[in-house]
């Protein structure tokens, strides 16, 4: 089948021949790929991994596979095959994936050395987002959606209408499930304001997980005016940080939240030490500031005192767990997430094959022309040859 | 009447007729002190103050909202007995009664006080008022405090206790145990917990027992110094003792980790110390979703995070700012409902002092012997009694 396939850092390709999937457990689910989007995760691999890749040479902890593999973890597809004990799901069924692999999926590789490991301390309470051994579906724990197929358990395969929500969609309900993760940790309560520190893809799935929450004023300060304008259109104050310093863009912004008090929570979705900074002075007494960023190893100046005074929180968000994924069908469902707004986040669709190109490298090469790109395998998006 | 008064830095002197204050406000009530405890804070004001006693944007060193002039009786944690009562306080409060004092004063006292009507700070518009922007204490800039015979105080900071089931010579501890409380009750802690308090002073050990009253069993307690690990070892906690670590934080860590279930860490810490090598450790050894609660004042001095040490275990940072009568109210009801035993609070008490020696036997003795002591109360009576 065709595949992307990530062999090693600067080393992705378009696999034309790459062997098609199976069902072998008894709890498997085959699924058709309709889309695929392509995340910062997925460059960062391209240009820096392997990062959840395991080291070169070495298989992944709990799934015990090697790579080349299947990129892609933002996926929305078809079920086309089920196990001999899947009850929950049938042919035809429209799916997203909860793309996780973490103790809790020990299970399913019995002839994996770890098998009988017992769980990490953040899996044995259930927090398996913040697994010692964290990787994903398509990002080093198996062959993941840049695929025609891929297989994967059926309780990783959340159901949702496709009537309501379109297929390209719903491949960006995972990066939303993400932002939802954070939201719903920072224990955020209906009618609280938001700062969003960075208008890229997570900063603007964050709105939606803010919608879904029945959030009262959001601002989103971004210096890049494309999605300043795509934030506004999205219902936001906008904020553009650019030339200002620190201070300077802590005092405006506090201008902007309710009553100047400052905003109840913050997310930082760029995750550098001026938005660190911003992120928990621009809070009101008792604000939570949540990071959503993935950082480099990095450390930043933090006074003790900045949070005590006003009783700050501060925090961070990792990855999401099933019960988001089902929580952001449920919001786009009932309308508290609106389909049609999701959609503007779509930039391009491409096919497959053009995958390395387009999508990659062009994401590498032209960051701020885009949003999300989605990969299909669909004939359709094959580019007619003249 | 008898007051030890702050008159500036290293000058806290014993006035034998300071004037005895009465009621002027109709929501004022006269206090018959009966014990002040002396706080670290005390201590700082003498030595490095005036810090609360001259705020910056009070004019002629007056207090901004009392608009009270800065040579006040020190002592912000006391309890006493009412004499006398306004024209318009709480009908719950009664002459006779034995109450303890909710010591700040803030944007919330402007209207007892009856002066200017101005806009409060955000903090206090909602509600907020441990976190005022001006705040001050009655015995820290406020208002004359309870290192002193009698003290007038709101009705709205005057809380009563039960004197059968909290002792009069320990219900000035209500008050750094409100500071405590404030801080654990934050993060909604409960029996399923396992604590780690970094520090056995003052506010360390009432940490303890503000973790008690609220269920939780298993708490270690970090202190370097042998006294105070012997005396928090009393109250049925696990003590370590981080000196043969000699400051290795990474051994530190370990060893702590192991005191924890399955080694995996504390889902609540304590910071009451405020040092770099506390902070460390109070991001190091939580567990996945854990709370790190900064309880200590610290200086303005950055310490170093690595964001991804928060995010990658969603651990999270706060810290927790003075208290308000809820705390003292809850720590009262803790004490009624046998989760505070005051047997075990009245082992905080080192010294019991008389005024007329509380320059030398209280505030110098405790920055002179810090290590002999946890509570000095000075006894406003002393030697009259």
């Amino acid at each position: 089948m065709k595949a992307i396939v990530y062999h090693d850092r600067g080393d992705v390709r378009y696999d034309p021949e790459f062997p098609e999937p199976q069902i072998v457990r008894p709890d498997d689910v085959k699924i058709k790929v309709h889309y695929c989007g392509i995340c910062g995760s997925d460059l960062k691999e391209f240009s820096d991994g392997p990062i959840f890749f395991s080291e070169k040479g070495t298989n992944n902890e709990i799934s015990d596979l090697p790579y080349p593999q299947c990129m892609g973890h933002e996926i929305s597809g078809e079920i086309v095959g089920v196990g001999s004990e899947v009850d929950s799901l049938v042919v035809g069924d429209k799916v997203v994936v909860e793309v996780t692999g973490t103790c809790f999926d020990r299970y399913r590789f019995p002839d994996s050395p770890g098998f009988n490991k017992p769980k990490c301390g953040s899996c044995l309470e259930g927090h398996y987002n913040a697994c010692d051994y964290l990787g994903l579906t398509g990002l080093g724990f198996t062959n993941g959606g840049c695929a025609e197929y891929l297989v994967t358990a059926a309780n990783k395969a959340i159901k949702f209408q496709e009537d309501i929500i379109p297929m390209n969609v719903a491949a960006l309900i995972q990066p939303i499930a993400v932002s939802w993760h954070a939201v719903r940790i920072s224990h955020f309560k209906e009618g609280h304001s938001a700062l969003i520190l960075g208008g890229g893809p997570i900063g603007l799935t964050t709105i939606f997980a803010l919608k879904g929450h029945k959030s009262g004023k959001i601002v989103v300060s971004e210096p890049a005016l494309a999605r300043r304008q795509l934030a506004e259109k999205l219902g936001c104050v906008v904020f553009d940080p650019t030339g200002k310093t620190v201070d300077e863009c802590v005092e405006q912004l506090r201008a902007l939240s309710p009553n100047g008090y400052g905003f109840h929570h913050s997310y930082d979705c760029s995750g550098v030490p001026a938005t660190f900074k911003t992120s928990i002075k621009a809070l009101n007494i008792r604000g939570v500031a949540t990071n959503v960023a993935v950082w480099a190893h990095k450390a930043v100046d933090y006074y003790p005192m900045d949070a005590t005074f006003s009783e700050k929180i501060i925090t961070g968000s990792i990855c999401f767990v099933k019960e988001d994924f089902e929580d952001v069908v449920e919001a786009l469902h009932n309308g508290h997430i609106p389909v049609e707004e999701v959609k503007l986040l779509i930039t391009s669709t491409i096919h497959l094959e053009d995958g390395v190109e387009k999508g990659f490298l062009e994401l590498i090469n032209h960051k701020e022309k885009h949003i999300k790109i989605l990969f299909s395998p669909k004939e359709k998006y094959r580019v007619q040859q003249a | 009447m008898k007051a030890l008064v702050y008159k500036g830095n290293k000058d806290i002197q014993l006035e034998e007729n300071w004037p005895e204050p009465s009621i002027v406000h109709p929501h004022e009530v006269k206090i018959k002190v009966d014990f002040c405890g002396v706080c670290g804070t005390d201590l700082h004001e003498y030595e490095e103050g005036p810090i609360f006693f001259i705020n910056e944007a009070g004019k002629d060193k007056t207090n901004v909202i009392s608009h009270k002039y800065y040579q006040q009786a020190m002592g912000h944690e006391f309890c006493g007995e009412i004499v006398e009562l306004g024209s318009q306080t709480d009908p719950n409060l009664k002459v006779g009664q034995k109450v303890v004092i909710e010591a700040t004063g803030t944007c919330m006292d402007r209207e007892y006080l009856e002066t200017e009507e101005k806009e409060k700070c955000s903090s206090c518009a909602q509600g907020a008022y441990n976190a005022c922007d001006n705040i001050a204490f009655y015995g820290l800039g406020f208002s004359d405090g309870g290192f002193a015979e009698y003290c007038v105080i709101g009705d709205h900071h005057v809380i009563p206790y039960p004197e059968d089931i909290i002792p009069v010579e320990i219900a000035a501890l209500t008050e750094p145990l409100a500071v405590a409380w404030h801080g654990v009750a934050k993060t909604h802690v409960g029996p399923q917990d396992t604590a780690l308090i970094l520090g056995a002073g003052p506010i360390g050990l009432c940490t303890i027992f503000a973790l008690k009253g609220h269920n939780v069993k298993n708490i270690v307690v970090c202190e370097p110094a042998h006294d105070r690990r012997l005396l928090a070892a009393k109250f049925n906690v696990t003590v370590f003792d981080p000196t043969p670590y000699n400051h290795d934080e990474e051994k530190l860590v370990k060893a702590l980790l192991k005191l924890s279930p399955s080694s995996w860490g504390f889902s609540r810490i304590f910071d009451s110390s405020g040092n770099k090598e506390t902070f460390d450790i109070s991001l190091g050894a939580l567990k996945t979703n854990g709370i790190a609660t900064n309880l200590a004042i610290w200086a303005h001095k950055a310490m170093t995070v690595y964001p991804m040490d928060l995010t990658l275990h969603e651990k999270t940072l706060t810290g927790s700012m003075c208290y308000t009568r809820l705390d003292f109210e809850e720590v009262i009801e803790a004490y009624k409902s046998g989760l505070i035993d005051p047997e075990e609070v009245k082992q905080l008490v080192t010294k019991v002092c008389s005024i007329d020696e509380g320059v030398e036997g209280g505030i110098l003795e405790l920055i002179n012997n810090k290590d002999k002591h946890i509570k000095i109360l000075i006894d406003p009576r002393g030697n009259k009694k």
